[in-house]
């Protein structure tokens, strides 16, 4: 599909083979994140027993765990982007930074909207402002504001560092996050962290694994996919501007 | 012998007070966790994660193509601008 072809057009000076190589690459891994999602789809409800207390609701944690470590990922790849444009000033480190805050926001919001279903059966009600859920909202809120003033800026330089001085200062709330049950306690169950209550069954502590192999690999598409986006449009960016200099401007 | 096949109506009593299941409407008592189907959760969840997932998906590969195809255009205009300048 050219609508993915790994921004072959937008680094011309590369060789044409270790371009093909990326997009052999690109395509591998975007094969084996379906095979992995179908594999872990039926793990999780073919093979992993119902939870004895909360019923067929629990299997959303296999999926809902997971996805918050796709948040962290995201995070960590803006951080990592926006800290090497700061270093640095290439540009690619910024379009690394905007996928991590995309990628980010669409794990956060996975996080965010399948925690309270699972929450109305459990708890019986679907939000609580306890110190774990108030911090994931918080940092959720960080990451779209980021890429609504992403997508809104004019995209110069002063725009990009502020944008990077956020991306950095974002990623504060990630070990809040990470340990705010351990901290100020709160509703918030511990499963698998430390003090937690476990998983009973062999099939179920496969599920969560197959749970984080997939949203590992679908983090890695998901930035890889919007990094070659972000790069793509510096380019036209950077085109339009040579055009507009000869007098050629299009449409 | 007990009369079987009188209606409900004739045999029931005249206080108001009596409950009838068939038309007094009362609430589950145990509060909202008692009214949320398991099964109904559980697909809305996994429908927001996939569709999130696909959306971001969906609009990456369309804003993608269109981007490459702008590339090539500037591109094309380029060389030709630059054409006519030699």
């Amino acid at each position: 599909m050219s609508a993915i072809s790994p921004t072959d057009d937008t680094a011309p000076a590369k060789a044409p083979s270790r371009q093909g190589g990326r997009d052999r690459i690109f395509y591998g891994l975007l094969i084996l994140t379906a095979v992995t999602l179908v594999a872990t789809l039926q793990v999780i409800f073919l093979k992993a027993p119902v939870e004895n207390t909360m019923g067929i609701v629990q299997k959303i944690f296999y999926f809902h765990v997971p996805s918050a470590v796709g948040m962290y990922l995201g995070a960590g790849a803006c951080f990592l982007g926006s800290a090497l444009y700061l270093a640095k000033g290439d540009l690619k480190w910024d379009a690394l930074a905007r996928a991590g805050a995309d990628v980010t926001v669409v794990m956060g919001l996975m996080l965010i909207i399948s925690g309270p279903l699972w929450a109305a059966r459990a708890w019986g009600r679907y939000w609580t402002w306890d110190p774990r859920l108030t911090t994931s909202l918080l940092n959720v809120l960080i990451y779209v504001a980021y890429t609504v003033m992403r997508s809104f800026s004019a995209g110069g330089e002063a725009e990009r560092k502020f944008a990077a001085a956020l991306g950095i200062l974002g990623t504060a709330n990630i070990p809040i996050i990470r340990y705010s049950v351990q901290k100020w306690g709160g509703q918030h169950p511990r499963v698998i962290t430390k003090g937690g209550g476990g998983l009973g069954h062999p099939d179920m502590k496969l599920a969560l694994m197959m749970g984080f192999a997939t949203f590992f690999l679908l983090t890695v598409v998901l930035i890889w996919q919007r990094m070659r986006l972000h790069t793509a449009q510096t380019h036209v960016e950077a085109l339009e501007q040579e055009a507009l200099e000869l007098g050629i401007a299009g449409d | 012998m007990q009369d079987t096949t009188s209606s409900p109506n004739e045999t029931m009593p005249e206080d108001a007070t009596v409950a009838r299941p068939d038309q007094d409407f009362a609430p589950v008592t145990g509060g909202e966790a008692e009214m949320q189907s398991g099964e109904v959760l559980l697909v809305e969840a996994y429908a927001a994660f996939w569709l999130l997932a696909f959306f971001l998906i969906f609009l990456s590969f369309r804003k993608q193509r269109g981007l490459d195809d702008r590339i090539r255009e500037l591109r094309e205009d380029l060389e030709r601008a630059r054409e006519q300048g030699d």
